[in-house]
C-alpha cells in the first residue's frame, strides 16, 4: 500500500512537474531578423543567448528579449486559447517582469490580442496601464512613452480613471505618475504604410483585415491633415513638430 | 422597259414620301428631334463624382519606402483632424462646355450633325456616417444633383435643352483587400426647362456593384462590374415603360497624377436588354480626363468621351465623339 501510495506521488509529481511540449509553451519566437537575444535575470550564469526562429522560450519570468541594431523579433504569445503578439523594432530591449507585465528598456514594441488583456508597462521614466484588445504601438521617450493605437478597442488608465481611446489617437505618457500628458490624432493610412513594426515582418498580423477598416473609416471621418510631423519627446517636455517640405509630403 | 422604268421611279418617290412622313410623324423614329432618354448622360460621371475618398491606395500595408527624413520603427506620424462621427457634407458646381459630333445620338438622318453642349451641374452628397465593422467599413450615401444640358450652335437641337433630377441612395461597404460593394438605388427625372420643368422622362433603377481598387504607387486603379435594372416612366413615348430594360455593365479606371495634373481614363461596357421589346445592346464608352488643381476647392479639366452603341434593332446605333473643357468647385464640410 505504501509503495502504491509512493508511486502515485512519483508519477504525479514527474507529470507536474514535466515541461509543456514545445508546441504549447508560453511563448515563442515567430520571426528573428538580423541580432536578438533572450537573457534570463541573473546575468553571471546566464549569458545572453541568440534566439532562432520557432524557438520556445521556456525559462521563468523575469527575462528580457533584446532586438540590436538593425534587427527586429516576434513572439507568440500564448492566452489561453489565443495568441498575442510581441513585436520588437530595431535596438529595442524589453524585459517580461509576468506574464503581462513588462518593462521597456528602449526602443519600439508592437502588441496584438483578439482577448481583453490588462498590460502593465513600465520604463526607466514612467509607467502606464493599458488593457481591452486591439493593436497597439508603443516607443520609449525621455520622459516616459508614446503609444499609438491602431485598432480595437483600448483604455490607458491615468489617476484610477480608465481613458477610452480610438484608432488613430497617439497618446504621450509621461512621469512616475503615468500622465496622460497629450493625446492626438495622427494618420492611419501613413502609419499602417510606414511602420516597420508592421511591414518589415513576413507575416500580416491576424488584425490586418480590422487595421485597414480603421483606417478607411479614419479616412472617411478626416477633416484636415496637417503639413507636419511628430517627432520625439524632447527632455525640456517640448513635442516635436517638424514641418514637412512639400517635395516630400507623402 | 419603259414601265418598269416608269414603275421604279414611282416605287422611288412612294419610299421617299413614306420616309418623310415618318419622320414628320412618328416621335420614336431614331431620325426626328427625340432625345434618346436611355442614352443617360452621365453613365461615367457618377464614377468621378463619388464623394467616397479612394482609401485603398494608402491604406494597403505595402512595402512601400519610408522617407529618409523619417525612420522611426512606428512609422511617420502625421497629426490629423477627423470627424467623431463621420458625418459629412460635400457641394460640388462643375460646368463644363463642348462639342459633340453627335448630340442626338443617331444613327445618321437630319439630326447627325455637331453642336454643342452647356452642362451646368449641382452636386449635394452626404456622407451619413462612418462606421468600422472590425475587417470593412460601412458608409451610405445620399445624393442630390441638379444638371441643365443646353445645346446651341444648330437650331435643330433647340428642343433638346433638358434638365436632370438625380437622387440616389447607396450603401457601401470596403473591404481590407480593396474590394468594394456598393448597393444603391437612384431616381432620375428629366425635365423640360422650357415647358415649366414637366417631367419628360423618369427611371428608378436599384442596381449593385463589386469593385477592386489597385494601388501602384502613385497609380491607382479601379474595375467594377455592376448589375441593375431600370424602371422607365416616359409620358411623352408611345409605350410608358417601354424603356424598361436590365442594365450590366464593367467599368474600368486610372488615375495617374503628375505635378498637379491628374490623368484618368475611364472605360466602360454595358450589356443592356430591354424588357419589352427584343432589343439588346451594348454601350461601349472611352473617357479620357486630364485635370489640373489649383487648389483643393478649384480644379480645370479637359476631356474627351467617345461612346458607341451596337444594338441589335436598326437604326438604333450611333457613335459620338465629345470634346471639351470645364471646371469644377469642391467644398467638404
Amino acid at each position: 500500500m505504501g509503495f502504491l501510495f509512493l508511486s502515485v506521488l512519483l508519477i504525479t509529481d514527474t507529470l507536474l512537474s514535466a515541461s509543456p511540449p514545445e508546441h504549447l509553451a508560453p511563448q515563442r519566437v515567430t520571426y528573428t531578423f538580423g541580432k536578438t537575444f533572450l537573457q534570463a535575470q541573473k546575468l553571471e550564469d546566464n549569458p545572453p543567448v541568440e534566439l532562432e526562429q520557432n524557438q520556445p522560450i521556456k525559462i521563468p519570468y523575469p527575462y528580457a528579449v533584446i532586438a540590436s541594431k538593425n534587427s527586429y523579433l516576434e513572439i507568440h504569445q500564448r492566452e489561453n486559447d489565443h495568441i498575442s503578439i510581441i513585436r520588437l523594432g530595431k535596438s529595442t530591449g524589453l524585459e517580461f517582469s509576468e506574464k503581462h507585465e513588462i518593462y521597456l528598456f528602449q526602443g519600439a514594441a508592437l502588441l496584438s490580442h483578439r482577448v481583453y488583456i490588462k498590460w502593465n508597462v513600465h520604463s526607466p521614466n514612467s509607467q502606464f496601464i493599458i488593457q481591452g484588445k486591439g493593436t497597439w504601438m508603443m516607443e520609449a521617450t525621455p520622459l516616459g512613452f508614446k503609444v499609438i493605437i491602431l485598432e480595437g478597442s483600448l483604455g490607458l488608465a491615468s489617476n484610477d480613471n480608465i481613458e477610452s481611446f480610438q484608432p488613430g489617437d497617439l497618446i504621450l505618457v509621461t512621469d512616475q505618475e503615468g500622465k496622460i500628458s497629450q493625446d492626438l490624432e495622427v494618420e492611419l493610412p501613413l502609419v499602417l504604410g510606414t511602420s516597420k513594426l508592421l511591414n518589415h515582418f513576413p507575416g500580416l498580423l491576424p488584425s490586418h483585415s480590422r487595421l485597414i477598416s480603421a483606417a478607411q473609416v479614419q479616412a472617411m471621418r478626416m477633416k484636415k491633415k496637417y503639413e507636419a510631423m511628430i517627432g520625439g519627446v524632447r527632455p525640456n517636455r517640448k513635442l516635436e513638430i517638424w514641418q514637412i517640405p512639400k517635395a516630400e509630403q507623402p | 422597259m419603259k414601265k418598269v422604268s416608269l414603275a421604279f421611279i414611282v416605287f422611288l418617290g412612294f419610299m421617299t414620301g413614306f420616309s418623310t412622313f415618318l419622320g414628320a410623324q412618328s416621335p420614336t423614329a431614331t431620325q426626328n428631334g427625340s432625345r434618346k432618354f436611355d442614352v443617360r448622360p452621365d453613365a461615367l460621371d457618377q464614377y468621378r463624382n463619388r464623394s467616397i475618398p479612394k482609401t485603398s491606395s494608402s491604406t494597403s500595408s505595402s512595402r512601400s519606402n519610408n522617407p529618409d527624413f523619417m525612420d522611426s520603427d512606428m512609422g511617420i506620424q502625421r497629426p490629423v483632424e477627423a470627424k467623431k462621427t463621420g458625418f459629412g457634407y460635400h457641394l460640388g458646381f462643375e460646368t463644363k462646355i463642348y462639342h459633340s459630333s453627335n448630340p442626338a445620338s443617331v444613327d445618321g438622318g437630319d439630326f447627325e450633325v455637331s453642336a454643342g453642349i452647356w452642362e451646368n451641374a449641382l452636386r449635394n452628397n452626404f456622407l451619413l456616417g462612418a462606421y468600422d465593422l472590425g475587417g470593412a467599413s460601412f458608409s451610405p450615401v445620399l445624393s442630390l444633383t441638379y444638371v441643365k444640358f443646353n445645346h446651341f450652335g444648330d437650331d435643330l437641337f433647340d428642343t433638346f435643352d433638358f434638365d436632370s433630377l438625380g437622387l440616389n441612395f447607396a450603401g457601401i461597404f470596403q473591404f481590407s483587400n480593396g474590394l468594394t460593394l456598393r448597393s444603391s438605388l437612384a431616381y432620375n427625372a428629366d425635365l423640360n426647362p422650357n415647358d415649366g420643368l414637366e417631367r419628360q422622362y423618369s427611371q428608378i433603377a436599384p442596381s449593385l456593384a463589386l469593385g477592386k481598387s489597385f494601388s501602384l504607387d502613385p497609380i491607382s486603379a479601379f474595375v467594377e462590374w455592376s448589375v441593375g435594372y431600370n424602371f422607365t416612366d416616359n409620358p411623352s413615348g408611345l409605350d410608358d415603360d417601354g424603356l424598361n430594360r436590365f442594365e450590366t455593365a464593367l467599368t474600368g479606371g486610372l488615375t495617374v497624377p503628375f505635378g498637379g495634373f491628374e490623368f484618368s481614363p475611364l472605360l466602360r461596357f454595358a450589356l443592356v436588354d430591354y424588357s419589352k421589346e427584343n432589343r439588346t445592346d451594348v454601350m461601349s464608352s472611352l473617357n479620357l480626363q486630364l485635370q489640373y488643381a489649383f487648389t483643393q476647392w478649384l480644379k480645370l479639366k479637359v476631356y474627351a468621351n467617345m461612346s458607341a452603341r451596337n444594338s441589335d434593332v436598326p437604326d438604333s446605333d450611333f457613335s459620338r465623339f465629345d470634346t471639351g473643357a470645364g471646371a469644377s468647385f469642391d467644398a467638404r464640410f
